[in-house]
């Protein structure tokens, strides 16, 4: 699988996090994902790019990198393989643009969007501006990660996490969309 | 000839409502001994033919018992369904027996239906999967060769090729009580022979999933199978037990479920 595949959980497969694991059920096949296969489940969202997904899993284990590493892919493919997910086959950002309603502007170190329907507005942080302009700039998720590590010399351990949230968010509120 | 005209004895299978019709086949009293303990159905569904289900009367025999499940196992359509074993104390606590066939669950369930508790199955176990109630399915039990050596006194007098069919009141001598019955103990035997006894607990996630792996019908599973299968691993504790000596284990799980 490319690393900036995107992969969503098929319609119909239902699962259910029960002490720490995950039940998942296709209607035919019944699996069990525990750590780290849980935490592989629960960043699965169709916004996230196969490498991102790995890359935050195996942050979490700092000590076993390369084991986790082939665990995880193991995984996921095997998650295609079954059925249990697609893969969407597109790159990842580059798909997103802002909405059309959105506007924007910096002012100094942040980075102000307004819905110009409703006045709605959210300010971004100084990274958080960053990654909304790397993104308008139709970079790739790897490409975003690299430039921010290149600016930011700060930035946490689980920056691929964080910034797959973060632009998760600004999806689910509306900021960005997936171009046509 | 409708279907109720051909016996008088017909019975209920988890819903299911049969009749078994001997023809020119001598089994019929035996087969009347062995589905005894089931409660008298209505009009039955079908009508099972002796001398259609087999070459030999012990082939007849086992193919009643597994077509009569089969039914059963149809007719019980939005219920959670073990493939287990499930034996109950006098206080309608309940232990499920779950496994593949060849696990050793029939001769645990057995040896404790003969250790003093009462004989839900031998094979499976229906439960409602809102209330996880369990309903009992008291039918003959099926000894297959692999279990004919730790269980030989249920050796039928006749008809003892292939597997044994035997009837519960062959060794249940409790019976059930009329109190709910609801799963309190979840097992997970593995029977080896010459094995040491050894107890495992299981999370919730792992027990839940073996119900589930060891499960029919999990699509039909009103209210869905994920949980149903989630509330009863919560509710009861569960144990992989592998065992090579059926009286050790039988008194480990009175220990288990004493200490539950």
């Amino acid at each position: 699988m490319s690393p900036e595949v995107l992969l969503r959980i098929r319609p119909g497969v239902q699962s259910l996090e029960i002490d720490g694991d995950v039940l998942v059920y296709d209607g035919d096949t019944l699996q069990l994902l525990s750590h780290p296969g849980t935490l592989v489940w629960k960043r699965i969202d169709g916004l996230t790019p196969l490498a991102v997904i790995v890359e935050a899993v195996v942050e979490a284990f700092p000590d076993q990198r390369n084991a986790v590493e082939d665990d995880v892919l193991r995984l996921l493919n095997s998650l295609v393989m079954t059925n249990v997910l697609d893969g969407l086959g597109t790159p990842d950002l580059p798909a997103l643009v802002p909405s059309p309603q959105v506007g924007w502007t910096r002012d100094d170190a942040v980075v102000l969007l307004v819905d110009l329907r409703d006045g709605r507005r959210r300010a971004l942080t100084p990274t958080g501006g960053r990654i909304w302009e790397l993104v308008g700039e139709h970079r790739t998720m790897t490409a975003v990660l690299q430039a921010l590590r290149a600016e930011y010399p700060d930035v946490p351990a689980v920056l691929s996490q964080q910034v797959g949230d973060f632009i998760a968010d600004l999806v689910k509120e509306g900021w960005l969309e997936r171009r046509e | 000839m409708t279907l109720a005209s051909v016996s008088g004895v017909v019975r209920d299978a988890l819903g299911f409502a049969f009749t078994v019709v001997p023809g020119a086949s001598a089994l019929g009293d035996r087969v009347t001994e062995l589905f005894a303990e089931l409660p008298a159905g209505a009009e039955p569904k079908q009508a099972f033919r002796l001398d259609e289900l087999g070459e030999h009367s012990w082939q007849r025999l086992e193919a009643v018992v597994a077509q009569v499940t089969l039914g059963a196992i149809a007719a019980s359509e939005g219920q959670l369904l073990c493939h287990a074993g499930a034996v109950c104390r006098s206080s309608g606590d309940a232990a499920v027996i779950c496994g593949p066939s060849g696990s050793g669950k029939t001769t645990l369930t057995v040896r404790l239906v003969e250790s003093g508790l009462g004989y839900l199955t031998d094979e499976t176990v229906c439960l409602d999967p809102a209330t996880l109630r369990a309903r009992p399915y008291r039918k003959p039990v099926s000894v297959k060769r692999g279990s004919q050596q730790l269980l030989g006194h249920l050796r039928p007098r006749t008809l003892s090729e292939g597997t044994w069919v035997v009837p519960p009141a062959a060794f249940d001598v409790t019976g059930l009580p009329n109190r709910r019955l609801v799963p309190q103990l979840l097992l997970f035997p593995h029977y080896t022979e010459g094995a040491d006894l050894r107890v495992e607990p299981l999370g919730e996630g792992e027990a839940a999933f073996r119900l589930g792996q060891n499960s029919s019908r999990l699509r039909a599973v009103r209210g869905g199978a994920l949980p149903a299968l989630a509330r009863l691993a919560r509710r009861a504790p569960a144990y992989r037990l592998t065992y090579g000596d059926v009286d050790a284990a039988v008194r480990t799980v009175h220990e288990l479920w004493d200490t539950a």
